[in-house]
């Protein structure tokens, strides 16, 4: 299983916002993506997840190409993600936001739920035993009638993983969880992605702007910059190449 | 005292009918932020389908007679969603709105060409024998049709109700007007959700055209005047929201049935849009709707 990635290119226009971009993400593997602001991280996670169709390149989720599908056959196919920006069904309780993602694999179709047979019943109360369960394992179960956009920021982001891992991923793609948190909120963070990593069967592929949470937590990185991969490797090496650097905090001479 | 409570039945007679249009206009507009201005034909059609129906198939009871138009109203609703919205959802706003007018255009004049332009009624399917126990306790003179279609719709309004909230479909569409991008995400297909949600209001549409059709009568252009009543019904109660609809289309049916009763039937439809804009110059979000501030 895991992510395969092989020249994966976009343009929007003249801008060529990923060049060529290439993954190998293992079984369990939990890997990095940084890079400055508009370097194209996230345009990666939305081709991965079928928001665009890429220009050039494959995606292979194990023996399946998904690269060209759309986004609920990628998510059905096992690939889960979560934003920068949350984005939960904000009006919605918070065991719905669960229930929902509990949809892509509850093995049965909406025409089924529309008509309510006996074996959807059955599958319901299935289906909200293990909602609750699910929730109860992020710490989240006092909280299932509230209103998930009601809920601190925190635990916004504890939902929204937990709504991505509801789907049942093999792959799970984070976008900045660390973004907007206090330091205390990021050691927590740190942790539960560990937790995840550790209790799920799944790979994890992460974009961070914080290089103490890729250093923590990440095996391998690879750096974008203007849609390119400048370096990639270990976290401790990776930080300490020149290109990387000049890439964060600009050039200290004028080009020649 | 009798007349009141006849006047009382005559104005929820018209406000299961707005409802049952009204529902569509704020499913839709629930989920896709789409003002389908071609619902009211919906509308129109499945009156008329429910009149084909019984006419060229005379011997069909009307427990069959209307889930079968309601079926094949819907039909009509998701084909038209798929040929004439699909490819428009993400274009500007405007040409949605133009594109839902020629859709209510086509469908006046298609009705209009293969069935005629006559003012028709739908052969009596309900009994029209008076309510005797109404009668007799009340006073009051209210035939038999009026109160099925009265309590018919109510039914129907309550499953629907069960359906948005008590079942998978139902969360699926309320996760789609909530936040449409990340639905697909979820492993959930869009466009069918957004298809089942045309499917259902163009199906309480044809409940509507029907019941209409047997309490007053039909004719391939009633979609408008009845389609923007109740529009305006959903706006009233806030669009987006179901209860609303429904709360918006009895109100604005009592107040004219209370104004043709006790005015002039020439105020009714003043009255209709003074309400409105009334409303939406004191509360612009409707009964049910929450204030809103747009982000900028």
């Amino acid at each position: 299983m895991g992510l395969r990635i092989t020249d994966l290119t976009k343009s929007f226009g003249g801008l060529t916002a990923v060049d060529g971009f290439n993954l190998e993400l293992g079984d369990r593997d939990l890997q990095g993506i940084i890079g400055p602001n508009g370097a194209g991280k996230t345009t990666v996670f939305n081709l991965i997840t079928g928001v665009y169709a890429p220009d050039r390149g494959q995606i292979q989720l194990g023996e399946h190409t998904v690269s060209g599908l759309p986004s609920d056959a990628i998510a059905r196919a096992g690939i889960a993600r979560t934003f920068q920006n949350i984005r939960l069904f904000a009006q919605m309780t918070v065991l719905d936001n669960i229930t929902m993602a509990l949809h892509a694999r509850a093995g049965y179709g909406l025409w089924e739920a529309a008509f309510r047979t006996g074996n959807f019943h059955r599958q319901e109360a299935r289906l909200l035993a293990e909602s609750r369960e699910h929730l109860a394992r992020f710490g989240l179960l006092e909280r299932q009638r509230e209103q998930a956009g009601s809920l601190p920021y925190g635990e916004q982001r504890r939902l929204e993983i937990a709504r991505a891992l509801a789907t049942g991923p093999k792959v799970l793609l984070l976008d900045e969880p660390a973004a907007g948190m206090n330091p205390r909120e990021v050691e927590e963070l740190i942790q539960l992605i560990q937790q995840v990593h550790r209790d799920f069967s799944l790979a994890i592929l992460l974009i961070e702007h914080q290089l103490p949470v890729v250093m923590e937590l990440c095996r391998e990185v690879q750096v974008l910059d203007f849609g390119q991969t400048i370096a990639s490797g270990a976290p401790q090496e990776v930080v300490r190449n020149p290109l990387v650097i000049e890439a964060y905090l600009g050039e200290e001479e004028a080009p020649a | 005292m009798d007349t009141i409570i006849q006047q009382l039945f005559n104005a929820a007679q018209l406000g299961a009918v707005y409802a049952l249009i009204a529902l569509g206009y704020s499913m839709v507009y629930g989920i896709i932020r789409l003002i389908n201005f071609a619902h009211g034909d919906i509308f129109m059609l499945g009156g008329f389908i429910g009149l084909l129906l019984t006419t060229r198939f005379g011997w069909m009871p009307f427990y069959l007679l209307l889930p079968l138009a309601m079926l094949l109203t819907a039909l009509v609703g998701v084909t038209i969603e798929r040929v004439a919205y699909r490819r428009l959802r993400n274009a500007q706003r405007m040409s949605v709105v133009i594109t839902t007018l020629g859709v209510g255009i086509f469908l006046e004049n298609l009705v209009r060409l293969t069935v005629g332009p006559e003012t028709r009624q739908i052969p009596a399917g309900l009994p029209s024998a008076p309510v005797v126990w109404l009668q007799q306790h009340l006073g009051a003179f209210v035939t038999w049709d009026k109160l099925l279609i009265i309590l018919i719709s109510l039914a129907l309004m309550a499953i629907l109700w069960l359906v948005v909230n008590r079942t998978l479909i139902g969360t699926a569409m309320r996760a789609v007007a909530d936040n449409k991008d990340a639905v697909p995400l979820m492993g959930v297909n869009l466009n069918l959700v957004i298809a089942v949600t045309f499917a259902i209001g163009s199906a309480l549409a044809a409940a509507g055209g029907i019941f209409y059709g047997q309490a007053y009568s039909i004719d391939p252009y009633m979609g408008i005047d009845l389609g923007w009543k109740a529009f305006i019904a959903a706006v009233i109660g806030g669009i987006g929201s179901i209860e609303g609809a429904v709360l918006g289309s009895f109100l604005l049916a009592g107040v004219e049935v209370i104004t043709v009763a006790y005015l002039s039937s020439n105020l009714k439809n003043g009255i209709a849009f003074g309400l409105l804009i009334l409303l939406l110059l004191v509360w612009p979000w409707g009964i049910m709707g929450k204030p809103t501030l747009k982000k900028v």
